[in-house]
């Protein structure tokens, strides 16, 4: 049994000015320990999709619809509040982007990192403290006995973002749910971070859900891609697959237009237009509005689905599974 | 070789710390440029590069006359633009565009009143050749003559990086600095942001200066590539030299920590990781500055501070250029 079932999870947003549908039929699986990326441009609901998993979204304006999402036998999607406080920060935890507003500028980094394990384990205050300072020296800071007492605005944006990860890991979750852990850190930062999460994998085991609209990122991390545009996932393949041989013409032109893939000086190629307004209903495939592909018959009739073009490699793009393409 | 139309003669930007309520004591400095000389050539990119905090915004700033230098002087076709009697008018042929497009535009001046207000302010054109001109920049970056009526709220962010461009462009600059043009954007509206810097440096001859943290983008539009850690230059040469075949120990490690979008290549590869964040510019380290991170310091560092020499066909300031492994 997978650790994660998700089955055409839908999240809409109602607003006066319409319902912007944000997720729109998200189905995946996730195996123990494997790590899924999660790739698209900003607005695709890579994010949405994730908040959605916990329900972090505020509702009204959120709406979370779906068949089901199942994790270890536990639908996320209808469980209680008791339930879904019992699994987050203990069984999935999650890193947020932003690490210079997630963290509480009230609190020392000592009482933000026991906090999960005085909620979810019987542990005495001092054996908790035992755990964050190792928890904090196992990410990589300095002199972490004398930090672990100090406030956020002492620390920088890497070890903020280290203290975040501290945090999402110090319960041994099961899964990780990682949104975008690096984006506003510097390269060299961000090749700490990576591998400090990869380690930190392999002892615990885990499973990782990595959000990023940096293909790089995700090729070094990991095992599986989903990529989404307007809600959808539009092709899913193994990462080497999914560079080798994307399939999917939305997947080809994200790989055309960054200039590491390409030669130097020539000229990247772009796509036409912008993404799609989600409160208006789309007949036919998003993409086909900047597909250098579509025809008439794309823009008609029901949204394309995710199919297997090979084993292991789903999209969902009608004419390239015709052979069109 | 011909005169370069930008140069930079020994540039410092140094700040005061001050502490004390009433009374302000001056209780240190950061030098976020220290001593940086570059030059650059009709029609050149040149990409500039390094972490959060190295100095690289602050020196773009100082080029702009944005921020007073401290020492040294910036020269524009042979005007020196940091002596007293610089002139907005001699800073004309040198323009900016900003990273944030949804910061650098007026919210209240339509992007047609924003591209003519340049042209009134300097009497470029009679009043009635404005709107022709205007039209012909909103061409340039392919934002229609239509949509000129529209304010800035009501463009994506790539075309207001657009409109930011031509808005630049409106007082026919023979240099624009951009700092980060394209990291708030992204990838397929970078792609279009790249393209278009390539074309407008090619078809209009402009020289410029690009700075990025991106070394694959800085790479992709670069000629040459400065390399900048706490306020100093440790390797300029060619983009292909500097990123394919970086010397500087610093260089080696900002190139080896990009991920590469090759998942078989990312397996294989070696990474060198930094330790630590840079140091504080408030309290720069003895020696050569980067010699806490380097694994490859000797004594010598502690104490010595190296400076740009020519190694390999570029330059690299590093006391161990040519002792370190290939």
């Amino acid at each position: 049994m997978p650790l994660l079932e998700v089955s055409d999870l839908r999240t809409s947003f109602h607003s006066r000015g319409g319902v912007f549908r944000a997720v729109d039929g998200v189905s995946f699986t996730l195996e123990r320990g494997e790590t899924l990326g999660l790739v698209g441009e900003s607005g695709s609901g890579k994010s949405v999709t994730c908040a959605s998993l916990l329900r972090l979204l505020p509702s009204p304006p959120a709406r979370i619809e779906g068949s089901y999402a199942r994790f270890d036998g536990l639908d996320l999607l209808r469980a209680t509040d008791a339930e879904l406080r019992a699994v987050r920060g203990k069984r999935i935890g999650m890193i947020f982007q932003d690490p210079m507003t997630s963290l509480n500028p009230y609190l020392r980094i000592s009482e933000q990192l026991i906090e999960p394990l005085l909620i979810h384990e019987k542990i005495s205050r001092r054996d908790a403290l035992a755990r964050a300072l190792a928890m904090l020296e196992a990410v990589g800071i300095n002199d972490a006995a004398r930090r672990l007492h100090a406030y956020p605005h002492e620390f920088s944006g890497g070890m903020r973002q280290r203290v975040m990860i501290a945090m999402a890991l110090i319960a041994r979750p099961e899964l990780l749910i990682a949104d975008e852990p690096t984006t506003a850190l510097d390269v060299t930062v961000q090749a700490q971070i990576l591998e400090l999460i990869k380690k930190l994998q392999r002892e615990l085991g885990m499973a990782v859900i990595f959000i990023s609209h940096d293909l790089g990122v995700v090729s070094g991390l990991c095992d599986r891609v989903l990529v989404m545009y307007a809600g959808r996932i539009v092709e899913s393949a193994g990462v080497d697959t999914l560079f080798r041989a994307p399939r999917h013409p939305y997947t080809r032109a994200l790989q055309r237009s960054i200039p590491a893939l390409q030669a130097k000086g020539v000229e990247l190629y772009t796509l036409a237009g912008l993404p799609p307004d989600l409160s208006k209903s789309i007949p036919g495939c998003a993409f086909a509005e900047r597909c250098e592909f579509a025809i008439e018959a794309c823009r008609a009739g029901a949204p394309p689905l995710l199919a297997e073009c090979a084993p292991g490699h789903a999209h969902a793009c009608r004419r390239a599974h015709a052979g069109e393409i | 070789m011909p005169a370069p139309i930008l140069e930079l003669r020994d540039v410092q930007t140094h700040f005061p710390v001050e502490s004390g309520l009433l009374f302000k004591r001056r209780t240190g400095t950061v030098k976020a440029v220290d001593g940086v000389s570059l030059t650059l050539a009709q029609g050149e990119v040149l990409g500039l590069v390094g972490e959060s905090g190295c100095g690289k915004s602050t020196l773009a700033r100082t080029i702009m006359g944005l921020l007073p230098a401290t020492g040294g002087s910036v020269w524009l076709e042979g005007k020196n633009l940091t002596a007293e009697a610089a002139t907005g008018e001699a800073r004309r042929a040198l323009q900016m565009v900003f990273q944030d497009p949804f910061a650098s535009l007026n919210p209240r001046l339509s992007v047609g009143e924003a591209l003519a207000e340049p042209l009134r302010v300097h009497r470029l054109r009679p009043a009635a050749d404005i709107p022709a001109r205007v039209a012909e920049l909103g061409a340039l970056v392919g934002i229609p003559a239509r949509s000129l009526g529209k304010y800035p709220h009501e463009f994506s962010g790539g075309q207001r990086q657009r409109i930011a461009i031509a808005r630049a462009l409106a007082l026919e600059p023979r240099v624009i600095v951009a700092d980060e043009p394209v990291s708030a954007l992204d990838v397929s509206i970078q792609a279009q942001i790249l393209n278009l810097l390539a074309k407008l440096v090619r078809d209009l001859g402009l020289s410029l200066v690009f700075i990025a943290h991106d070394l694959s983008v800085v790479k992709h539009l670069s000629d040459r590539v400065a390399v900048m850690y706490l306020g100093r230059i440790v390797e300029l040469g060619s983009a292909c030299d500097v990123i394919e075949r970086p010397q500087h120990p610093y260089t080696r490690a900002l190139v080896s920590a990009v991920p590469r979008p090759d998942p078989e290549g990312e397996r294989a590869r070696r990474r060198i990781v930094l330790a630590g964040d840079p140091p504080s510019p408030l309290d720069p380290p003895a020696g050569c500055p980067f010699h806490p991170r380097c694994a490859h310091a000797v004594e010598a560092c502690r104490t010595r501070v190296p400076s740009l020499a020519p190694f390999a066909g570029r330059e690299v300031s590093c006391l161990r250029t040519g002792e370190l492994p290939a």
